[in-house]
């Protein structure tokens, strides 16, 4: 899928060169992604062809589907608005619940990652945290709060903010000692030190864990779903898999594939201008 | 920089000395044997004095500035800054630590900015401060380029430049000018002077370049290592003060202070007898003779 590492080499060399060079290196990269892009669109084709020749012919339609098929059943859900209605449920819950993540994870990361001596007691804890499959947890919150929104949510925030909060609060204790030896030498307050050095420093930090955070937020609100729902993109590839609707499942699986790769796109491209800010896109 | 009077160095003043060390021992905590980092260091340094501090690498130059600025506490004896044993950070400190300290997601003109900022100056004054002083270290074009975006020489003028415009007390600086070239580094010390002739700036300066610890210095306090401590201090009253660097250099007063300060430095080089007992030559020693004999003055 999506590659994290910034691009920046290619774009490095693409600087340095001359006009002239540089002219040859932009057509060459352009028939590059075109090239690309046709072996992509390529494999799709073959993909669907063999799938539509197959379906039915060596698989079962009700276990394969068909693309068809497929394309069928999202026109019938989209008609009377349920795809959307059923998608904007879930990316309710994952962006509320992806939302209070970030920020409990990243307060506690940078409140346990300044204080030295709490990171050192509870350092096992974390690590405890982190392996533990926060999503087993989901029986827990249904007795908690119940089955509503609410419950999706907080699943969604329970299986996303240890991520954050791991990558914040290792950023936090690891700030450069200069860094912060001259800051105090500056005169700077306990609130110009967190504000002017570690929210800065983690910031990188954090926008790498949000990214890594959110398609486990929406898993969180997805398993919500399962756990207990009439409504949502989870409930609707469950009711279609009780029916042998194998179409509607892959329906509803796909749309959230990719309303979770535009949203990903998104919080690349803002990391991207971070990191170029932070230092991090380092030229010549 | 605040009141402009000129304070004479030496005049016999019976202030209190900006900086006095007192016996001091710095030992830093660490598992096993604890060997300190330097021992029995006595070193007073009144207002408006510029001290070069050389000697070999790992004999606890850095240490004595750490301890200076109040980062470091001792562990033996007593430091004083302004009369005053103090226990937590000093006031009106400028520290350019040996590392390079600038923050990457700040411009140049950031950065310089920084101290002021942090002190409550408003955004217009401190722009236009910082603007001033970069200008003044020779970046008054790169007010908006990022620190990963300069050479090292240049950061360290950024460094500089933030340290200066707080107009600080007392001015700590290890080894500032080291990754300049010849030409940028005399330049260098020439606009540190030009900033600090006038004022009761105090300084400490850490080298290891005899030749520039000599043409800007007050006096010059030579160290030795392992344990660090002070073993000799050597007041350049006698040197020709205003003349250009080429002429210092040739004035006999000059070559005494440097044949002096070489033969501590050098320790056990010496066969005059002096026989400074240290180790800190064993590595140093060939090193330190070559460079004697060619006229250079690198010392680690
Ligand atoms: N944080 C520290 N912890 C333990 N030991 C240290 C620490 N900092 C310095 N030392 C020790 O103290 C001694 C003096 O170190 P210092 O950095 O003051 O030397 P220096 O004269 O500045 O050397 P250089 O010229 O290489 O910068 C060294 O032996 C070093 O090993
Ligand atoms: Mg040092």
């Amino acid at each position: 899928m999506t590659t994290v590492a910034p691009k920046s080499a290619s774009r490095a060399t693409s600087d340095t060169a001359t006009p002239v060079d540089g002219q040859d290196h932009r057509r060459e990269r352009v028939l590059d992604q075109v090239r690309l892009w046709a072996i992509r669109i390529a494999i799709v084709v073959v993909f669907c062809s063999t799938w539509q020749f197959a379906s039915g012919r060596i698989f079962p339609v009700f276990i394969v589907s068909s693309p068809t098929l497929v394309l069928e059943r999202f026109g019938e859900f989209m008609q009377g608005g349920k795809l959307l209605s059923d998608l904007a449920y879930t990316m309710q819950a994952c962006g509320i619940g992806f939302a209070i993540g970030a920020l409990i994870g990243s307060t506690l990361g940078l409140l346990f990652g300044i204080y030295e001596s709490v990171s050192r007691v509870i350092a096992p804890f974390a690590a405890m945290l982190y392996s533990t499959p926060k999503i087993m947890l989901s029986p827990l919150i249904v007795v908690w709060v119940g089955v509503d929104l609410t419950m999706k949510v907080f699943v969604a925030t329970f299986s996303c903010m240890w991520v954050i909060f791991y990558n914040v609060w290792n950023a936090t204790r690891h700030i450069d000692r200069n860094l912060l030896d001259q800051f105090r030498l500056m005169g700077a307050s306990q609130r110009q030190i967190l504000t002017g050095l570690y929210l800065p420093a983690a910031t990188t930090w954090l926008l790498t864990s949000l990214r890594v955070a959110f398609p486990i937020a929406l898993i969180g609100a997805v398993v919500g779903e399962f756990v207990a729902s009439s409504e949502g993109l989870g409930h609707l590839a469950l009711d279609s898999g009780q029916r042998y609707d194998s179409a509607g499942v892959l329906v509803a699986v796909l749309t959230i594939t990719l309303t979770a790769m535009i949203i990903d796109s998104v919080l690349r491209a803002i990391q991207r201008k971070v990191a170029l800010w932070q230092g991090e896109g380092v030229r010549g | 920089m605040g009141d402009a009077s000129p304070v004479e160095p030496g005049t016999g003043n019976t202030e209190v000395p900006v900086v006095e060390f007192k016996d001091v021992t710095v030992s830093y905590p660490g598992k096993g044997v604890i060997r300190p980092a330097v021992v029995d260091v006595n070193l007073t340094v009144s207002k408006g004095r510029f001290v070069c501090v050389v000697g070999p690498s790992g004999c606890g130059k850095s240490t004595l500035l750490h301890v200076c600025s109040g980062l470091l506490k001792v562990t033996g004896g007593t430091f004083r800054y302004q009369g005053k044993e103090w226990n937590k950070l000093h006031q009106g400190i400028g520290y350019v630590t040996q590392r390079e300290t600038l923050l990457p997601w700040k411009t140049v003109l950031g950065n310089i900015a920084l101290p002021l900022k942090l002190n409550g100056v408003s955004r217009a004054e401190r722009r236009e401060r910082a603007a001033e002083m970069a200008a003044s270290v020779g970046l008054g074009d790169w007010l908006n380029r990022y620190p990963r975006e300069l050479s090292g020489g240049m950061r360290q003028r950024v460094q500089l430049a933030r340290t200066l415009v707080t107009a600080p007390t007392l001015l700590l600086m290890d080894e500032p000018f080291g990754a300049l070239d010849a030409v940028l580094r005399v330049r260098m010390q020439e606009f540190l002077k030009s900033r600090i002739e006038g004022t009761d700036l105090t300084t400490i300066f850490v080298t290891h370049d005899l030749t520039e610890a000599l043409t800007i210095g007050d006096e010059v306090v030579a160290m030795a290592g392992a344990p660090g401590r002070i073993d000799q201090i050597d007041k350049l009253e006698d040197l020709p003060r205003g003349v250009s660097p080429v002429e210092l250099r040739q004035s006999p007063a000059y070559a005494a202070h440097e044949a002096r300060l070489w033969k501590t430095i050098a320790g056990n080089l010496s066969d005059d007898g002096v026989a400074l007992s240290h180790s800190a030559s064993e590595h140093d020693g060939d090193h330190a003779m070559t460079a004697a004999t060619r006229g250079g003055r690198e010392i680690s």
